[in-house]
């Protein structure tokens, strides 16, 4: 008598699973359909997308906010003060700060967190100019320099920044990257299985204090999704709470249904093109121009990008503090045409190769239109889709593309890093066009030396050196993009600030009453 | 007046051959489907309704209709002027790889039979590495390290495949050296080469050429799976492979974009492998050489 | 016998080390420096020589291949430019789930294959003929990815039935932990009387296992009715039937018999072509085997990790390869004298 009943319970629960229902209710999980992974869970070395995981774990000393007073409000430093001679910054940590572990929030565990991130490769940069990080007391730090730095860009911006427990940072990169982490931020890792989930657990004794109305997040999974076709899969049928990286042409669709929300939200983000300058066709200025004439930047907005992107007005965001805005070239193709004839250039040389990230579906898509174009004055296009470690290697050899896509956005509030990194001449790594101008190093060499103590100065010379980029017609600046992100309609508190990346805090999404 | 022979007449060869086609329905099938592939291949231009390669955001994602027979895909292209320029890729991949896997792998599998003994046998423990390899692996793993694109997945497919016409035609010619008439040839000194291809490869061709002509399809099959995982056509190439590859994305919401690219794969192969076991059936009956 | 098992050894090692020799061949000319991914994306110069140096990248070609051999033979498969963990470790995660999906496969093609190949050869021309050979007619013609996606297309996204992609629910298996005990989900679930995680897991198993047989069931039934009619056609079949036994006898005892042996080999040479076939499906359904894992090896120029998996698949092939080999040594009475 008995097998038979426990055979059909079985079989029942069986078929409960083959639906895929989980008999958890009481707390609220959250799901995530993420199309990325954290690589490098390491706070001294995570430097691309880790922070939209990050954020919810680590905290920074201070956060840029666009609607703040003076565009910095606190985070776990409550103020902050800078001495008369410009090299030593003050900062005063909140009181009552637990980590993780329980243990508390000091000024030393602030410097050996800075102080490993400063010694790193892959994030030390930030610190550049600083000499010392001295913990004064319990609560206080200071940050000491050698000359006036913008210091506060640094402790906001998302590299390197993050304040760690002294016991983590005593274990070692590996121990990071096994998946650990120990933070002070609202949420804690529970489990990091590499390529398939993150699971995030509310801490209960996060210092910014919960309202334990039942509204509030208990955990967060990240689901590591790849397959766009899945997330979008997963979001109708409520699988998953949230996604983005949709499909631009399927997410209008979704605003449709009654189940979800979609925002389109403002992000950093810019999408544009270096044009190798040491190579040919793209070598010769007219060449550029007429490229730059050739991209239907129009319908690359409406057409690839569904609408959920403008184009560009800058040679960054157009709403970056500080930059200035341009009529840039309109897709013109008589335009086009009459600048290759006046080029110079012999159709044996209008061939060109475009490299591009293969991730962005979009991307792929804007080569072929504009191998489309290019075909219609005799210029034959190469797309090259490919993964960014290997397309970067091999564009740092100016033998090797035309043009490389590539997607910006800030790591840190300041132009420095754009306008150095893309188009100074000796710097290797970034400068993938191969750009020498040497008045355009010497008005960014001045803007950089002047942020720390003169903005409205620094500004100014960035602004030259915008003009002067735009006038060699050094790149294609082709669209600013919004995130689109779709969210169940039971949430609701979706924030998002473009200067962290892809970060939707946690804790201010709520369930609706 | 001499008496003439009466020799009762005999059919032209050609005759017998077209009989022995149309009594096999199924090769006569995929004859008939392979001469509507080529034709569509030849005269592509005259049977399109639009120019594959333009690009129409106007139209993106339409579904099949009077308009466009087959729907669009995501930037506008005509789907159906698409699968008929297609049909030139796929043949001209079939056409290349197969003739590059026999004219490599035929010559090698010839002189090593002929001369035997210990070349012979190294000879098969070379081709053994390659077929230790499970199929499809072998020409992604080479594809990777040559780089995206059509050519050079050809050129994988090649490499992957001409062990294969070495150890058959090895065979083939192992038992064709030891023949009589070979035996005899060598006797009477003419020169290596002239024995090989005046009295070996004509007698040992024909495993081969059965081979190639049920492999013709296979290949097709194996270029649009190296496609479609992303390693094989790039645009501006008109593959079906990487058609299906693109649509993946939205395949649930616009089902014409992935189906019409894949079904025309499935039909293109199927009537190859018709085509394929009909020579067979034609130059082997008795199907030994496999 | 001892001789010929040592000789068949003896011919495995030589072609293993063929094997070796080609992965690393190839490997060699994949594009992309393997010191810039491990580092990230802003190396210094004085990391990239030192890494350079690490990995014995700038030592000549040869002593890059002995110290390769050295290596393998100690289990050290080096580490995964991608995910920057040893590739072994990686492999063995991820082996169980192509394993299970690859056993599914294979017992269902050998289930329904053999019997319909059969059915097929005793009732020649009959419906289930016609069936058969149509349906292996288009299945080794249709694209894997295509069938796999067909399926998608209907069950998950039309019926909404069942699960896109994956393996199983990951909540389920965080909430409903078993033990891996094999790493193969459906078996250690059952065992560890995890019913909501077997349901699951087998739900998510069912259209990648579909996908996956097809071309591999299309094939097994043609070789196994033109096995089926040959040996109907044997002369000792006509002999026993002369004696008198009945039809029924004839064919299950001996003729299946007779037929059985070629099978061994031909499900042998099945799991082989599955184990390759695998990459694709595992792509299309997600499935976190090492068919998706080499996939996105090869695109992020993970030059380890492509040569690991390319030898130990083959490797796998030539182990089954010839485990079929001794079996059939073992069964064929013909073969031992």
């Amino acid at each position: 008598m008995k097998y038979p009943v426990k055979l059909a319970a079985s079989l029942a629960v069986a078929t409960a699973g083959l639906l895929g229902t989980s008999a958890l209710a009481a707390d609220n999980v959250f799901t995530y359909a993420w199309s990325l992974d954290v690589e490098d869970w390491d706070p001294a070395h995570a430097a691309s997308t880790e922070p939209a995981v990050l954020y919810n774990i680590y905290e920074p000393l201070v956060w840029w906010d666009a609607d703040a007073e003076g565009s910095f409000r606190p985070g776990l430093a409550e103020s902050w003060s800078v001495d008369d001679s410009g090299l030593v910054w003050t900062f005063k940590l909140r009181d009552g700060v637990q980590f993780h572990d329980g243990t508390p929030l000091t000024a030393e565990a602030a410097k050996i967190s800075f102080e490993r991130s400063m010694a790193s490769e892959a994030t030390g940069y930030t610190w550049m100019g600083v000499t010392e990080f001295k913990a004064v007391d319990d609560l206080t730090l200071e940050i000491h320099t050698a000359e006036p730095t913008a210091v506060l860009v640094a402790v906001s911006g998302t590299v390197g920044s993050f304040v760690v427990a002294p016991s983590a940072s005593a274990q070692g990169e590996d121990w990071f990257r096994a998946g650990n982490a120990v933070g002070t931020g609202p949420y804690t890792l529970r489990q990091a299985k590499a390529g398939q989930q993150i699971v995030l657990d509310k801490f209960d004794d996060y210092w910014g204090g919960w309202d334990n109305d039942g509204t509030e997040i208990d955990r967060a999974v990240f689901r590591i999704v790849t397959e766009a076709s899945t997330r979008v899969q997963m979001i109708n049928s409520g699988e998953a709470d949230m996604v983005e990286d949709m499909p631009r042409d399927q997410v209008a669709a979704m605003a449709d249904d009654p189940n979800l929300n979609v925002y389109n939200l403002p992000t950093y983000q810019t999408v544009f093109w270096y044009m190798n300058h040491k190579k040919a066709p793209t070598d010769n200025k007219m060449v550029r121009q007429a490229i730059q004439h050739l991209w239907d930047r129009a319908s690359i907005s409406q057409g690839i990008y569904a609408g959920q992107s403008t184009p560009a007005t800058s040679t960054v965001w157009s709403n970056y503090p500080g930059s200035k805005q341009f009529d840039l070239p309109e897709f013109d193709i008589e335009k086009a045409r009459d600048l290759i004839e006046a080029s110079g250039a012999s159709t044996d040389d209008l061939k060109l190769s475009v490299a591009y990230i293969s991730s962005f579906e979009e991307w792929k898509n804007i080569c072929v239109l504009f191998q489309s174009n290019a075909a219609q004055v005799g210029i034959e296009v190469d797309c090259i889709p490919g993964e960014l470690g290997t397309l970067w290697e091999n564009a740092l050899n100016p033998e090797s593309y035309n043009m490389f896509g590539i997607i910006w956005w800030p790591d840190r509030m300041t132009l420095s890093g754009p306008m150095f990194l893309q188009y100074f001449s000796e710097e290797p790594m970034f400068n993938l066009g191969h750009y020498a101008n040497a008045d355009y190093d010497a008005a960014v060499l001045e803007a950089i030396g002047l942020e720390g103590t003169d903005m409205a100065a620094s500004t100014a010379a960035f602004q030259k050196a915008q003009s002067i980029l735009v006038d060699d017609a050094a790149a294609v600046w082709d669209q600013e993009i919004s995130a689109m992100v779709v969210l169940n309609s039971k949430w609701e508190g979706l924030s998002h600030n473009p200067a962290y990346n892809r970060w939707y805090s946690l804790r201010d999404l709520r369930l609706k009453q | 007046m001499a008496t003439q022979d009466i020799t009762p007449s005999e059919p032209s060869r050609l005759a017998t051959i077209w009989s022995r086609v149309a009594g096999n329905k199924t090769f006569f099938v995929g004859l008939v489907l392979f001469v509507v592939i080529l034709f569509a291949a030849l005269f592509a231009p005259l049977i399109s309704t639009h120019d594959p390669l333009k690009i129409d955001f106007g139209a993106k994602l339409v579904a099949p209709g009077s308009e466009h027979w087959f729907g669009t895909d995501e930037l506008g292209r005509d789907l159906y002027s698409r699968v008929v320029y297609g049909t030139r890729t796929s043949l001209m991949i079939g056409v290349v790889v197969t003739l590059l896997a026999v004219a490599i792998g035929a010559p090698i599998g010839l002189i090593a039979g002929y001369e035997g003994g210990r070349l012979g046998f190294w000879l098969m423990r070379f081709t053994d590495v390659f077929i230790a390899f499970p199929p499809l692996l072998l020409p992604i793993a080479i594809t990777a390290a040559l780089g995206q694109g059509l050519y050079e997945a050809m050129l994988a497919l090649s490499i992957s495949a001409f062990p294969w016409y070495s150890r058959i035609v090895y065979s083939e010619a192992q038992r064709v050296s030891k023949s009589l008439y070979v035996q005899s040839a060598r006797a009477s000194g003419f020169s290596h080469f002239r024995i090989l291809t005046k009295h070996m490869l004509p007698n040992c061709w024909t495993p081969a050429i059965t081979q190639a002509s049920m492999d013709f399809g296979y290949t097709i099959l194996a270029a649009a799976s190296l496609s479609f995982i992303g390693i094989g056509a790039k645009e501006p190439d008109i593959e079906w492979g990487l058609m299906v590859a693109t649509s993946r994305t939205k395949f649930l919401d616009y089902w014409w974009v992935a189906m019409v690219p894949g079904l025309a794969i499935l039909v293109t192969v199927f009537a190859l492998n018709l085509l394929g076991d009909g020579v067979r059936d034609l130059l082997d009956p008795k199907g030994d050489s496999k | 016998m001892k001789s010929y098992v040592a000789k068949r050894l003896g011919t495995m090692v030589l072609i293993l080390i063929g094997v070796l020799v080609m992965t690393f061949v190839i490997s060699r000319v994949l594009p992309g420096s393997p010191v810039e991914m491990y580092l990230g994306s802003r190396p210094s110069a004085e990391a990239v020589e030192r890494v350079t140096r690490e990995m014995g990248l700038d030592r000549p070609i040869y002593v890059q291949f002995v110290r390769y051999l050295g290596e393998v033979v100690q289990g050290d498969f080096g580490i995964s430019l991608m995910t920057k963990r040893p590739v072994l470790t990686e492999i063995s995660e991820r082996f169980p789930a192509t394993l299970e999906l690859v056993l599914c496969s294979v017992l269902l093609v050998v289930l329904v294959g053999v019997p319909l190949g059969v059915v097929a050869a005793l009732r020649q021309n009959g419906i289930v003929d016609v069936v058969a050979r149509s349906v292996s007619a288009f299945g080794v013609a249709i694209p894997t990815f295509l069938i796999a996606m067909m399926l998608q297309l209907f069950f998950a996204g039309q019926l909404r039935l069942l699960p896109l992609q994956g393996r199983i629910d990951d909540l389920v298996l965080l909430d409903y932990e078993f033990p891996h005990v094999t790493g193969l989900y459906l078996f250690d679930s059952a065992i560890a009387g995890e019913w909501v995680a077997f349901g699951s897991a087998a739900a998510h198993l069912v259209m990648p296992t579909l996908a996956l047989s097809l071309s591999a069931l299309a094939l097994i039934v043609r070789i196994t009715r033109t096995m089926m009619i040959e040996a109907l056609g044997e002369e000792f079949v006509t002999t026993l039937r002369a004696y008198g036994l009945s039809s029924a006898r004839v064919n299950f005892r001996y003729v299946l018999k007779a037929a059985l042996i070629p099978l061994l080999t031909v499900v042998g040479m099945t799991f082989g072509y599955l184990l390759g076939t695998s990459v694709v499906a595992e792509y299309v359904f997600d499935w976190p085997g090492i068919g998706g894992f080499i996939v996105r090896a090869i695109t992020k120029s993970d030059y380890p990790s492509v040569m690991a998996i390319t030898m130990l698949l083959a490797t796998a092939y030539l182990l089954i390869t010839f485990l079929v080999d001794m079996l059939h040594f073992a069964v064929d009475p013909r073969l031992r004298h």
